[in-house]
């Protein structure tokens, strides 16, 4: 299985009017062959951010972007502009939030996706509206020959998503990051549109990244997750180790404010107290600490910025790095993770 | 589409008639006797009783205000009427002055376009820099400055201080245009040399105003485009910035400025008075004008008419061809 | 479950209170990155948070330097120049010198004096103008715009009637009815300009009238009138002042054009743009008679302008 994409140490900030907005920490993550990869986190976490990283899609005057975000060998983050273009669309793909808003209203659903077929390939305006039509075929929208012609406003907003889908899928791209892409519709259709998504996606031989601030979908599509707070992976693991086994405070918190269908009806859902904190001050040490049940001074939690896999405190201190790790497996950034599941009374460990 | 188009044309006659009613009853049927008016030249020479009722029967004023009203609709709506003052017939006017109006108009209107849509494009682009501020600066200026002040403004420099300190040929301008020949024009709207200086500065000092706001309201749409979301998709599948810059931004953009043109320019017919007096161009504008202030009736209601007509016109093709330009507008009544 | 959180503190807690773990819900922020950044700072109302805005609109603050002090000029100028219709007997046309440093014009008069008089009768005209058509476009459109129907289909189709006639004529049109002078520019600016405000309070209450509260306070029976004065008001007021403000700007302009083609204010009363007209003749040998008088009309139109678009600005809450 390849590795696809590997971001490593990314830091984003934005510089606004009030000061450095830093929305991403220091993040590691990585995609392979095959995977669905589900992001989660609430809004503000960063995911978003993350994700849009990926292309550079940020607005240039005001970001600071470092760190390393490896494609095909090559580092994304001060890539040529050529190149750049290059993998947008044409080998990463992205899909956005709301259909409505990120398709062109002046221009019909064919026009845009043969618009993206033409700058990627020689290929003839008719083959390209083919080509298109069979994008749509392939996502699920009925009478493609006719629908191709239609403008945005015209699909509903369900076969709007599938289209943008469909857009995204049309130059063979090896990855496709979808950020939150059913946020936006009737809840009737998330789950269909979200299905069909990851579906299509795969069969397509392409892997998946998909934000989302709910874990609930979570659970049936991914393969991987990461719990992402504050700008940092907070947590990551496969989806059936995270569920079964849940290990930072906010991860196991997010689950038991899950509805779930084989949960007792006296089982209440127990929502986080507090905040998230505000971007352009995070707190000290582990940013979820002022919300954290078992957040504890001496452990660091209040002073020391954890990370995902195991560094001892005494080694950071000391500047030197602790045992090889694999860093694919599960991880939390907590100091007290081995001690979490039992102090919060996790069951089935 | 045919419905909709038959719908405002309706519209758009009542209107006009509302209009009319309007007119004819604020300059006609309230103020004072209107032939002792015209028979003492407002005022200006005092009128036997003698001549006031010869003045009322040559005109027809001696008839019942509803008969008069039909008299005047019948004569505006064909175009015979005959001036009040110097009984030179409406259609005449109307010939010789609407062709100048609409010259001036046109010209302008090129200017507003390209100078002001060029200008609006460049501040958003280049936000915040230099040119942007001075572009800014100068639209808001522009827009401040009186029409009739601008024109006088302009002569003073071209026409007379230029020939006072022997500037260079071309940089001098005819103060006047006494010399307005409609004979010289080509294809209706390409003067030639001796028309095209006489013509350039009204055109440009009537296009002030909108060259302004034109300028403005681009730059609002096009930074207001510039961080549309689709614009984000469009980077986002690969796209140069130059085809992103132009099909995803400024196509958007410029809906919005191109439907205020449209409709300017039926706004620009109906203000270019002031203009013309400046310059004394024969438009419809100056003429309408002395004619109202003579209350010569038949002459401003006609005059009136037509760029009411045009005004109204205008604003149809633009709204159809908005639909056209914005697929999202559906037209109530078609489709 | 909620017991074992407590029974987990076995160290010391950070935070104090264990009540702040059951209280409140998690916050899923309606605006992500915008939500964490509104914990800057104190809430502010929404006057403070527009003159905010306004104060750092430099051409904003600009026009109202302008405004104010030609305010002033209206105000204490004539305690310091003479009277603008005292005319020399034996001066004419001259240049500016120190005792007359705006020149004297073709009648003798001084024109710095006619020029602070002019200001004077402009931002009086101005004023008036605006208060007026404002009283009447929004009376004309609250009712359009509330009772809806056949009262708004009636004045609407008004309201584009008027509209379609270009404006010069209209105003020669009010101008044959009411006369000269003064008085009758003042009204005829007022039946001019109400047409837009019209339409947009008309706007304003339209959209307004929907919204859930207001359909709460009426089935509470609470009053129309109040609810138009207490609810709906205050969302119509930012366009409506904006309006205003530019208003006046184009008041002033319109006068000035008006007294140009010399159906506005009647000589001698000392009109800027009847000074640009006299000036007409005068501009080779006379060219400061056209400046000064040009540059003030310029100058106060520019400066209201200037507020208005700053407090458009300021006022938008779209942008937050």
């Amino acid at each position: 299985m390849g590795r696809l994409l590997e971001i490593s140490d990314l830091h984003v900030g934005f510089r606004t009017e009030d000061g450095v907005v830093q929305a991403v920490r220091g993040v590691d993550m990585s995609i392979d062959d095959g995977d669905v990869l589900a992001v989660v986190g609430e809004s503000g976490s960063g995911k978003s951010v993350t994700a849009l990283s990926v292309l550079g899609l940020h607005p240039e005057g005001r970001t600071n972007m470092t760190g390393r975000i490896e494609w095909e060998g090559e580092n994304l983050i001060g890539a040529k502009g050529d190149r750049l273009r290059q993998v947008r669309g044409g080998e990463i793909a992205m899909i956005f939030q709301d259909p409505l808003s990120a398709l062109n209203p002046v221009y019909t659903v064919g026009k845009q996706i043969i618009e993206m077929l033409q700058s990627h390939r020689q290929i003839s305006k008719a083959d390209a509206k083919n080509r298109a039509i069979e994008m749509l075929e392939l996502v699920g929208i009925p009478q493609p020959q006719r629908r191709v012609d239609n403008f945005p406003h015209e699909f509903s907003g369900g076969m709007r998503q599938r289209a943008m889908i469909a857009m995204a899928l049309s130059c063979d791209p090896k990855l496709v990051i979808a950020d939150e892409p059913t946020t936006a519709l009737d809840v009737t259709v998330q789950a269909q549109v979200l299905e069909l998504l990851v579906s299509v996606t795969r069969q397509q031989g392409a892997a998946v990244m998909l934000i989302t601030h709910d874990l609930g979908v979570v659970a049936g599509l991914a393969n991987k997750v990461a719990v992402m707070y504050a700008g940092k992976v907070v947590e990551q693991a496969s989806t059936d180790e995270l569920f079964d086994d849940p290990t930072h405070p906010y991860t196991i918190g997010l689950l038991r404010s899950l509805p779930r269908v084989d949960a007792d009806g006296d089982d209440q859902l127990v929502p986080i107290g507090g905040q998230p904190p505000s971007m352009l001050n995070p707190p000290a040490g582990c940013a979820f600490h002022p919300r954290c049940a078992i957040a504890r001074s001496e452990s660091g939690c209040d002073s020391m910025m954890p990370a995902l896999f195991d560094e001892t405190p005494a080694a950071i201190v000391s500047g030197t790095t602790g045992p090889a790790v694999d860093r694919s497996g599960h991880g939390a950034a907590c100091w007290r993770r081995d001690e979490s599941r039992a102090l919060l009374g996790v069951v089935g460990a | 589409m045919a419905v909709f188009i038959v719908r405002r044309l309706f519209s758009l006659v009542i209107t006009l008639l509302g209009g009319f009613a309007l007119l004819f009853i604020l300059f006609f049927a309230l103020p004072g006797d209107p032939a002792t008016k015209i028979a003492s030249n407002n005022g200006s020479k005092n009128a036997s009783p003698q001549v006031v009722a010869n003045v009322e029967k040559r005109l027809g004023l001696d008839k019942p205000i509803y008969e008069q009203f039909w008299n005047r609709l019948t004569d505006t709506v064909t175009l015979s009427g005959e001036s009040y003052t110097t009984r030179e017939p409406v259609s005449d006017m109307v010939k010789q002055r609407l062709p100048a109006s609409l010259r001036l108009a046109i010209f302008a209107m090129l200017i507003e376009a390209s100078i002001g849509i060029g200008s609006g494009v460049l501040s958003a682009r280049r936000r915040g820099s230099i040119a942007d501020t001075i572009t800014t600066f100068a639209a808001v200026i522009a827009g401040a400055i009186p029409v009739f002040v601008l024109g006088y403004l302009i002569t003073l420099v071209t026409g007379v201080y230029a020939f006072e300190h022997h500037w260079p040929e071309w940089a001098r301008f005819p103060a006047i245009s006494n010399n307005y020949d409609p004979s010289q024009w080509y294809l209706f709207i390409i003067p030639n040399g001796t028309q095209f200086e006489l013509l350039i500065q009204p055109a440009i000092v009537l296009a002030s105003v909108s060259t302004a706001i034109v300028a403005r309201l681009t730059r609002t749409t096009m930074l207001e485009a510039q961080t549309a979301d689709h614009v984000r998709t469009a980077r986002a599948k690969g796209l140069s910035d130059k085809v992103v810059s132009r099909k995803h931004v400024l196509r958007n953009a410029l809906i919005p400025v191109v439907t205020f043109i449209g409709i300017d320019f039926g706004t620009i017919i109906g203000f270019a008075i002031l203009t013309e007096t400046v310059f004394q161009w024969p438009g419809l504008g100056s003429k309408v004008a002395t004619a109202a202030g003579q209350s010569d009736l038949p002459v401003v209601l006609a005059l009136s008419m037509v760029v009411m007509l045009i005004y109204g016109l205008a604003n149809l093709a633009v709204d159809i061809s908005y639909a056209k330009l914005d697929p999202r507008i559906r037209l109530a009544g078609a489709k | 479950m909620t017991d074992d959180f407590d029974a987990a503190r076995s160290g010391d807690p950070v935070h104090e209170t264990p009540e702040v773990l059951h209280a409140g819900t998690i916050m899923i922020p309606a605006l992500g990155l915008d939500a964490s950044l509104q914990e800057v700072g104190p809430s502010r109302s929404l006057f403070q948070d527009a003159w905010r805005r306004f104060r750092r609109n430099k051409l904003a603050m600009f026009g109202l330097f302008l405004v104010i002090l030609l305010i002033l000029v209206a105000i204490f100028g004539p305690l310091f120049v003479q009277s603008p219709t005292k005319y020399s007997k034996t001066v004419f046309r001259e240049p500016p010198t120190r005792q007359h440093p705006f020149g004297v014009d073709h009648r003798g008069a001084d024109v710095l004096s006619r020029v602070v008089y002019g200001i004077r009768l402009s931002i009086f005209i101005g004023f008036m103008a605006t208060a007026i058509e404002t009283f009447i476009g929004v009376v004309v459109g609250a009712i359009a715009g509330w009772y809806g129907r056949w009262i708004d289909s009636v004045a609407m189709r008004f309201v584009d009637i008027m509209l379609g006639i270009p404006y010069i004529i209209l105003a020669y049109a009010f101008i044959t009815v009411l006369g000269r002078g003064v008085t009758a520019v003042v009204f005829t600016l007022a039946l001019t300009a109400w047409l837009q405000t019209a339409r947009t309070v008309r706007a304003g209450f339209i959209q307004v009238k929907e919204f859930e509260y207001v359909e709460a306070a009426r089935a509470l029976g609470v009053s129309n009138f109040r609810i138009m004065a207490r609810h709906i008001l205050p969302n119509v007021f930012q366009p409506v002042v904006v309006l205003m403000a530019v208003g006046v700007g184009s008041a002033i302009l319109s006068e000035a054009a008006l007294s140009f083609l010399g159906v506005g204010i009647q000589p001698p009363e000392p009109s800027l743009g009847l000074m640009v007209n006299d000036a007409r003749s005068f501009l080779s040998s006379a060219p400061y008679l056209l400046l000064f008088p040009g540059l003030a009309i310029v100058l106060t139109v520019l400066g209201f302008l200037l507020v208005g678009d700053g407090l458009r600005d300021a006022l938008d809450v779209k942008d937050n």
